[in-house]
């Protein structure tokens, strides 16, 4: 059993990982209002939420996944505080998990009601830094990190969230250049 | 990636279209057009319009809002998350048991004085849980080897000595230290971090370094091999525990 626990907490990370940038990706179609016709806004907007939930859901399985394999040596104190004695290879993860947090919890209804829309927006916009961390936790730390099939996903997802990336950043340049005029 | 809007289909910009929801109602049916009214039922009688012969009215939603919205692709999503993990951990399970190399140069099996259990025969083949273990009983060559010239100039007793194992995160280290003529000649492997085709990888290539270089300097002290840190720091600790084995055995410590 002990291996397989070891095989979880890779393929929990990689789900987790994949799920994150999903979320991310979705986020951007949604915050840009480039969704098409076909689906409704309120579609976009369901599954965003749904896809951060599962991520940080499976971010939370990943992290306990690997303190039950024994082998990874990994302590309590390690996967919630960034530490020395784990490598900061750990400690990426463990900064992307909190900022999840941060990102995922105050956008509970009951939650984000209570809070100022600005300071939502500007909190919510933490899951872009979470995502790149959890990436550089991925090749610091990941075991299958040299693999070549991960090498190949990786470039993948990168490539597929450059075009939502481009597309928000284009429309929010579009709706300062329109504001001023 | 926006498509255009239909005129036709989409009552917001076409206020001048009749029953405004129905058409969208229609097209998510899968019908692609508005369907008719229902008929009354067979021999039934036209009823008289007004508040009494009126339907009870039915809740509707505006067009294109659901109680559930995206439910499907929700339990898609999930469902495709959860195989994945299963699948992948299958996957990795199985490179596991049919990528270990059977035969391994690292590992010195036929060490001078050493013999391995059973379980060094099989490691790196099972899972990664085995480490290299050793029989207390066969080793004993290792701790009290034959005086020679070299303890009566002062320098180290040739021999064979057992290191303590050194575990980390990813496995145990275990090596012994080789020395003659009062000096140190190998540095023998007898156990490594070996449960995946990357710790392989790895150890393969930064012990021949490690070994390589304790032999030139003579010590423990070997320098750091990057993308191998677990490992160097655990190869340290069970060489230099072979040294001092080495040392307290030649009257040195």
């Amino acid at each position: 059993m002990n291996s397989w626990w070891w095989y979880l907490t890779r393929s929990t990370g990689i789900v987790a990982a994949l799920l994150s940038v999903a979320a991310l990706m979705w986020g951007f179609y949604f915050s840009s209002r480039n969704m098409g016709q076909r689906l409704k806004a309120n579609w976009w907007l369901a599954l965003h939420n749904w896809l951060g939930g599962s991520a940080l859901v499976f971010t939370a399985l990943h992290m306990l996944v690997s303190f039950l394999d024994s082998e990874t040596g990994l302590r309590l104190v390690d996967l919630v505080w960034p530490n020395d004695v784990a490598g900061w290879e750990i400690g990426w993860g463990v900064i992307a998990f909190w900022l999840f947090c941060l990102v995922v919890l105050p956008s509970v209804a009951r939650i984000r009601r209570r809070l100022p829309r600005s300071l939502w927006h500007a909190v919510h916009l933490l899951a872009i830094p979470a995502v790149v961390l959890m990436a550089v936790h991925s090749l610091q730390a990941g075991y299958d990190a040299d693999a070549r099939a991960f090498t190949r996903v990786f470039a993948l997802v990168v490539g597929l969230g450059m075009y939502p990336l481009s597309v928000r950043v284009l429309s929010v340049l579009h709706r300062r250049r329109t504001a001023a005029t | 990636m926006s498509r255009p809007i239909d005129p036709l289909l989409d009552p917001r910009r076409n206020p001048r279209t009749p029953s405004g929801s129905a058409r969208p109602a229609a097209r998510h049916s899968g019908q692609g057009r508005a369907l008719p009214p229902p008929l009354p039922p067979s021999g039934a009688t036209a009823r008289p319009t007004g508040a009494a012969g009126a339907s009870p009215r039915v809740p509707q939603r505006p067009a294109g809002k659901r109680k559930g919205p995206a439910r499907g692709s929700k339990i898609a999503s999930l469902a495709v998350s959860i195989s994945t993990t299963l699948g992948l951990a299958a996957l990795f399970a199985q490179q596991d048991t049919t990528s270990a190399a059977a035969t391994d140069p690292l590992l010195d099996t036929t060490a001078t004085g050493v013999t391995p259990t059973s379980a060094a025969v099989t490691a790196g083949t099972t899972s990664p849980a085995t480490v290299v273990t050793l029989d207390p009983a066969s080793t004993g060559s290792t701790v009290a080897p034959t005086p020679t010239t070299a303890a009566a100039s002062g320098g180290i007793v040739d021999g064979t000595y057992l290191g303590t194992p050194s575990t980390n995160k990813w496995g145990t280290v275990q090596v012994q230290a080789v020395y003659s003529g009062g000096s140190l000649v190998d540095v023998q492997i007898l156990s490594y971090p070996d449960r995946d085709r990357k710790s392989v990888a790895i150890n393969q290539r930064s012990l021949p370094s490690m070994i390589n270089d304790a032999i030139s300097i003579q010590s423990s002290d070997v320098a750091h091999i990057s993308g191998a840190t677990y490992t160097w720091k655990s190869y340290k600790v069970s060489l230099q525990s072979a040294i001092d084995a080495a040392r307290s055995a030649s009257g040195l410590a």
